[in-house]
């Protein structure tokens, strides 16, 4: 049976992990990516419906770039992942409708709904 | 015959002889003559034509005079170059013939040479050694007469009582010549020196004569000096109004007279010299005042230039400062981002964790302990969204810490609902955060136990946070709940929630009070620490 598809490209492991416990609930595949790097690659194969990405990367693209990319290139939603501030994040990001922001540390609750909000639609 | 050719002979070279001798000797009487007429141009050009005949005849007296009398008229066209020229060469004419006239006249005239570059005792030595020379002459006349010439050297010097002493034998010498020049002339020196020994009775005396005589001899400079002398004379005398109308006379007789040509000279070449001296004096004037110019113009320059300097070494301080800024600005804000994402990384382990706990005790435990991770994870997560990085919003803050709660703890929607009397106030991080996790215990305990075996009521479960401040900034936090009054477990608990507490009111300086009763159970808790805002 075909599931749509969640791309993950977290770097850091335990949050990558707690964030695919909590995609669980959600009818979807999840592919976790080594990094950001294959996110083009992965987009262009799997055709997600979602992609959870990190505001920044210590290593590579910087991820609002990688977003703004993949919105041109996909119809998937977005999800940035980020510990960074919302004055600075609304300053870089594009607006658009498909694009969500969740910020850390973001509680259970925060995380939930923003899941919701993103997947149940998709779904 | 013989005796006529003879005779004949002999007056004609005689007469030619007398002839040539009288040629150079004629056109020296002549440049004499015109020399005391006052031709200086005339007396001159006569005078070298006698000389080049003087000395093709090898006449020694004839031409120690006539360099005696072009040195008289160099120094009356105040030549001094050709005076002493002259001298020089006059001197060994005079000493080869042993003319001693000529020769005692040169030395005198050496000695108005010095006496007129004020080399008074040059002077003095000449008017001595010429005075001497004419002893030696026996012309006692011309002896006394170069006393007259070291009176004015004396008084040149200042001495005028020395030179008192040398006019006054001239003045003896000339009365015998009482309608003289020379008599006019002492009475001039005295008159002169008296005055400026302040002796006016002695001076009155020699100026009534000097008066006099020249009135007589129609020498009109010397009776304006007379008039001159008589108005200092009254001046000494302390008879001002005297002097005043004397001095009037003086300046009248200046102005209406004829004035010799040779004091129209020296006042036209005074005149000339004062206008140069003017002239150079404006043009001193000017470039002082250009130069002061330029001096306040590279000043100004200069003045700007260190503006200039100042101005841009500010604006590379103000630049640096502001990159300094924005460096330390964004280390702040790498600070939080790690600090928010630490956060994370332990509300996710605590999390992950929880998952595989199947103890409800310890599962409880974890759930407490992640709970009070979001709630500090909420403040920073507040802390960096605002405009004031270092302070947190406490109504927005407490709203979302609220809502996580209730999702947290699987409160169905309606059933519990949370409210918030929060006045809007910043609190910094080490209040907020603090405050936060003692909002996190007393709400906790209302979740937890507040409404566990609460009989259904008209009114909903309800948990109210109150937090306002005073007028001295203090803070009152109220966590209250319309319960049953319970507050923790039967059994007692670890405590650790409510030690918790105690901990951190104690440590924002806050007063407790606790009312429990089976409406519900409030805490009230008053923090003595000032709130910044």
């Amino acid at each position: 049976m075909y599931s749509p598809v969640i791309l993950l490209a977290e770097d850091d492991p335990i949050i990558a992990l707690d964030l695919m416990e909590n995609l669980e609930q959600f009818p979807f595949q999840v592919v976790e990516l080594d990094g950001p790097e294959e996110l083009s690659a992965a987009n262009s194969a799997y055709q997600p419906s979602l992609i959870i990405l990190n505001y920044r990367y210590s290593e590579g693209p910087n991820g609002m770039e990688l977003a703004r990319s993949l919105l041109a290139q996909s119809s998937a939603k977005i999800l940035c992942v980020t510990g960074a501030g919302r004055a600075e994040v609304e300053s870089e990001s594009t607006p658009d409708s498909r694009l969500h922001v969740l910020y850390k540390p973001f509680s259970r609750a925060q995380l939930q709904s923003c899941l919701k909000a993103c997947c149940n639609a998709t779904a | 015959m013989k005796r006529n050719l003879t005779f004949i002979l002999l007056l004609f070279f005689s007469g030619s002889l007398f002839s040539q001798k009288s040629e150079a000797d004629s056109l020296y009487r002549l440049g004499y003559e015109k020399g005391v007429a006052g031709d200086w141009d005339g007396a001159t050009s006569v005078l070298l034509r006698g000389l080049s005949l003087a000395e093709k005849e090898n006449n020694a007296k004839l031409l120690c005079g006539i360099y005696f009398q072009l040195g008289k008229i160099s120094a009356n066209t105040n030549n001094y170059d050709a005076v002493l020229q002259n001298i020089n060469k006059g001197i060994p004419q005079c000493q080869a013939c042993k003319d001693t006239s000529g020769w005692s006249r040169i030395e005198l005239l050496k000695g108005v040479y010095y006496l007129k570059f004020k080399k008074l005792d040059s002077a003095l030595v000449q008017f001595q050694l010429s005075q001497n020379l004419f002893m030696a002459l026996k012309d006692t006349m011309a002896a006394v007469g170069v006393l007259a010439k070291m009176g004015n050297a004396y008084e040149m010097a200042g001495d005028y009582v020395q030179a008192e002493k040398c006019y006054l034998p001239y003045y003896d010498a000339t009365l015998n010549q009482p309608n003289s020049y020379a008599h006019m002339n002492a009475n001039i020196f005295l008159a002169a020196n008296y005055c400026y020994q302040e002796k006016p009775d002695k001076a009155k005396f020699h100026n009534d004569k000097l008066l006099q005589l020249s009135q007589a001899l129609n020498a009109k400079f010397e009776y304006s000096n007379g008039l001159r002398y008589a108005a200092l004379i009254e001046y000494h005398k302390k008879n001002f109004e005297a002097a005043y109308k004397a001095m009037t006379r003086y300046a009248d007789f200046y102005q209406d007279s004829l004035i010799p040509e040779q004091q129209i000279k020296q006042v036209e070449a005074v005149k000339a010299e004062y206008e140069t001296e003017k002239k150079d004096a404006q043009i001193r004037l000017q470039e002082e005042q250009l130069n002061t110019e330029r001096l306040r113009f590279w000043a100004l320059l200069g003045g700007l230039g260190l503006a200039l300097l100042a101005g841009i070494g500010l604006m590379v301080l103000i630049i640096k400062l502001r990159k300094r800024n924005k460096e330390k600005e964004y280390l702040i804000k790498e600070i939080h981002h790690r600090v928010k994402n630490n956060l994370q990384i332990l509300s996710s382990l605590l999390h992950l964790q929880s998952r595989q706990i199947t103890d409800d005790t310890a599962l409880d435990a974890v759930r407490e302990g992640q709970n009070r991770v979001d709630a500090m994870g909420l403040i920073h997560q507040k802390l960096y969204m605002g405009d004031h990085v270092a302070k947190v919003e406490m109504k927005d803050y407490l709203q979302h810490f609220g809502q996580n709660m209730l999702e947290s703890f699987g409160v169905e929607e309606g059933n519990i609902h949370m409210e918030y009397d929060v006045e809007p106030m910043y609190l910094d991080v080490d209040t907020a955060i603090p405050l936060g996790l003692i909002i996190n215990e007393l709400v906790t305990n209302s979740l937890k136990y507040a409404f566990r075996n609460k009989q259904p009521a008209d009114q909903p479960n309800t948990i109210r946070i109150r937090l306002h401040k005073d007028a001295k900034n203090l803070l009152h936090l109220e966590v209250a709940d319309n319960g049953t009054g319970q507050s923790a477990e039967p059994s007692g608990g670890t405590g650790f929630g409510s030690n918790l507490i105690k901990m951190l009111s104690k440590k924002l300086k806050g007063h407790m009070e606790v009312q429990q009763s089976a409406a519900g159970y409030a805490t009230r808790i008053s923090f003595e620490r000032a709130i910044v805002d």
